[in-house]
């Protein structure tokens, strides 16, 4: 009765959409991971701007045999002019140590060197923004007034999200973020043994939060009260100069952590919504098959079929439908999605969302999509089984007529 | 007649109301998503406020460098402020940049120690105690000397880079000789405003010296842009849902169609009589979901809130969401409305006991 070319159709199209937008959803929703940590990463981060993370500590690590890279970095927040169109574009500038950063993100240098005065610049950006090895790049300072001007020397490429990024020196970006001679703002560490370097950490009495691989915070040395953080929050959401006038370092570290969960409820939020509306969107499709096929649900109702049989066969071909739908859709909408990543068509902040385009979602976007097929069709089924038999009968007797004819008025020409 | 039109118009029965809430659960992610991205930007820029916004600076150009600016439009800048020379220089394989300000204002504390025939390398300049430094620009033929100041320690500044080298506004313009009645760039006190209206006026943007500012107003824009591909997609399903819900309204109403056509109705009448219907059902939900957008956006916070998340989210409703829906509703309403309007269009009546 409903599997029908036009149905299927339109139920992939509303599929479709759906289903592009979940790996688009969830790679807004592990950008600000993958940006500021990144995959089977540990951070050490500072507890707030009075206690800082020292360089040394990173240095020390690894001579202590902690940990297997220890990367100290420095990120700040700028814009660049785009040179294919003239406009400014927002871009993360990280300070680091280039050696230790590539070994970390699994990187390499695919053009130029990272010499004296050295600017590094992902094969990403450098694609999108036309910035090429011996173009200048003026950057203007992060959280303080600044300028720098350096030329690129070289192009590296990790396949991350740092792509996105420009490496400098961090004594440039210390320059830029105005922090001490010897601090940085996080230690990005490889290691097989989170447990040992957070004992390390808490036996020598460093202040800092470790963030796990699994991206869990774990102070070490420091305790915040509940009024601490309420205030902390507070402060933050309303923008209470009071409570965060120390520098505007605070603010940039306390809106990278609100950031992240603001991002996580945005994306939550939208896959709900998105479901909703293709949930509609498939209602709508289904309403007009059941109602096209009404005669024929008479007939069976007529002839002594009860509603649990009739609700088994629509059932029966309501999955058949769904399931078709659901992989043509499924398919289609994640190669969409792959298409928007290798076009690098959605830009945040300066960096590619990458689509999260994995099996394992894959295999959950298709139930998904079969459960809301299923759910439309039978949500429109009960309402059209709530009428009588003989009424769905009667109904479909007046068929329009596809061929003009004259009005009675215009026959009698009046 | 009028009348049975506008009674057909506006039905609404339990089918159409059922598309309505459809409707409307469409635009109220549309606003709801338009308002939650409104709200995170303006939070961000009601904080990006506070900063410390510094200096403002004018350049034309890719560049610093490369910026060139014409010497007449500085002489006429009211206030405060300080014209820069920058080239890039190479000594002795360290590429370098050779500054120059005049800053009749001393907005920088360098007035006194910039000497017309000797150059002051900075704090972390990588080659210190020498007298002289050889450097080569790309406008040189050959190498040219710089004699280096020994009387006054390495200039050090927090806003520009200390491994530059201060000079002359005469010997930059020996390094650059495109520079010779120019100025790469200027800096204006953020105190200065009728500096920065003069350069305006003259054509030229100031940027902020403090880039996290325009870091979050250029981010959001970017985002902002993104939100089209929620807007085509909602824009789509309520298409969709309007042209399904037309052929059902139209197959139900073929006894309607034939009475209006019997009482002289045109088939032009019976297009507009549904797409009107199909303007309305789609006006009505995009009202409707306006408001659902509104309520949704600011409890989906609320929620996330006693889930334990927490965000700097505080939605936000301007004109343009709530301009924007509507629009979308009508321009859906015709595009799914007109096919099951024409074809409505098209019933006949064969004998006048069809209707009668």
């Amino acid at each position: 009765m409903l599997i029908h070319k036009k149905n299927i159709i339109g139920m992939i199209l509303c599929i479709m959409l759906f289903s592009a937008s979940v790996p688009i959803l969830m790679g807004i929703k592990s950008s600000p991971n993958s940006i500021f940590k990144g995959e089977n990463v540990v951070t050490i981060s500072q507890v707030n701007t009075t206690t800082p993370v020292l360089t040394s500590l990173a240095f020390e690590l690894e001579d202590e045999g902690i940990v297997d890279v220890a990367s100290p970095e420095i990120y700040a927040f700028s814009y660049v002019i785009n040179r294919k169109n003239g406009g400014h574009e927002p871009v993360i500038v990280r300070g680091v140590e280039p050696e230790k950063f590539l070994s970390i993100e699994n990187a390499h240098v695919v053009e130029g060197d990272y010499e004296n005065n050295f600017m590094l610049i992902g094969d990403e950006l450098s694609e999108r923004l036309g910035i090429q090895i011996g173009h200048g790049v003026t950057i203007t300072g992060s959280t303080t007034p600044a300028i720098l001007e350096l030329t690129v020397s070289g192009i590296f490429s990790s396949k991350t999200s740092s792509d996105n990024q420009i490496l400098i020196s961090l004594n440039y970006a210390r320059k830029l973020m105005s922090i001490g001679e010897y601090d940085v703002l996080m230690i990005r560490i490889k290691t097989d043994d989170e447990n040992r370097l957070i004992d390390y950490l808490t036996e020598n009495d460093y202040n800092v939060i470790v963030t796990k691989k699994d991206g869990t915070p774990v102070p070490v040395n420091h305790e915040e009260t509940y009024e601490e953080r309420i205030a902390r929050e507070l402060g933050a959401k309303y923008s209470d100069p009071e409570k965060f006038s120390e520098s505007n370092q605070s603010f940039v570290s306390t809106f990278v952590q609100r950031g992240v969960g603001t991002i996580n409820i945005v994306v939550l939020g939208f896959i709900a919504l998105n479901a909703i509306l293709t949930f509609i969107g498939i209602t709508a499709i289904l309403a007009r098959a059941v109602f096209e096929r009404r005669k024929d649900i008479g007939i069976l109702a007529a002839i002594g079929a009860d509603k649990k049989t009739i609700y088994i066969l629509l059932l029966k071909e309501l999955l058949v439908i769904s399931i078709i739908a659901s992989g043509i859709g499924v398919v289609i909408g994640f190669i969409s999605a792959e298409i928007v990543n290798n076009m690098g068509l959605i830009v945040a902040f300066g960096v590619t969302i990458q689509p999260t385009i994995e099996l394992f979602l894959f295999i959950i976007t298709f139930f998904i999509a079969i459960i809301i097929g299923c759910t439309s069709g039978l949500f429109v089924s009960s309402i059209i089984l709530t009428e009588r038999p003989s009424k769905l009968m009667r109904e479909i007797e007046d068929k329009e007529e596809v061929a003009e004819a004259e009005t009675l008025a215009e026959a009698i020409g009046v | 007649m009028r009348n049975i039109l506008a009674k057909m118009v506006l039905k609404i029965n339990k089918r159409i109301f059922a598309t309505i809430i459809g409707i409307a659960l469409c635009v109220m992610y549309i606003v709801g998503t338009m308002s939650m991205v409104t709200g995170l930007h303006e939070g961000t820029k009601d904080t990006a406020a506070l900063f410390d916004k510094g200096f403002l600076i004018v350049y034309d150009g890719y560049t610093l460098s490369e910026s060139e600016l014409d010497s007449d439009i500085i002489e006429d800048i009211p206030g405060r402020y300080a014209a820069c020379l920058l080239v890039v220089g190479n000594v002795t394989g360290i590429e370098t940049r050779v500054l120059a300000l005049e800053d009749p204002t001393s907005i920088f504390d360098f007035g006194s120690k910039i000497l017309r025939d000797k150059v002051l390398p900075g704090s972390g300049f990588e080659i210190k105690n020498v007298p002289f430094l050889n450097i080569t620009t790309a406008f040189t033929q050959s190498p040219i000397i710089l004699n280096v100041s020994n009387d006054y320690d390495p200039y050090t500044s927090a806003f520009f880079p200390d491994n530059w080298i201060l000079a002359s506004e005469d010997t930059i313009r020996i390094l650059n000789p495109t520079l010779e009645d120019k100025y790469s760039f200027i800096v204006i006190p953020k105190d200065n405003p009728e500096a920065l209206e003069y350069l305006k006026e003259n054509g030229y943007t100031a940027v902020q010296s403090v880039g996290i500012v325009d870091f979050f107003e250029l981010g959001f824009s970017q985002i902002e842009g993104n939100l089209w591909g929620v807007v085509i997609s909602s824009t789509v399903i309520i298409i969709i849902l309007i042209y399904n819900i037309m052929r059902i309204e139209t197959q139900y109403r073929v006894p309607d169609i034939k009475i209006i056509k019997y009482l002289g109705a045109s088939p032009k009448t019976v297009i507009y009589v549904f797409l009107f219907q199909a303007v309305f059902i789609c006006g009505v939900g995009a009202v409707l979901g306006l408001a659902l957008g509104i309520v949704a956006a600011n409890a989906i916070v609320a929620l996330s809130q006693l889930l334990g998340f927490s965000s700097v989210l505080v939605p936000q409703v301007t004109l343009y969401i709530v301009s924007l829906p509507l629009a979308i509703g009508i321009f859906a309403g015709l595009i799914g409305g007109i096919l099951p309007a024409y074809k409505a269009s098209k019933t006949t009546i064969r004998t006048s006991r069809e209707v009668l």
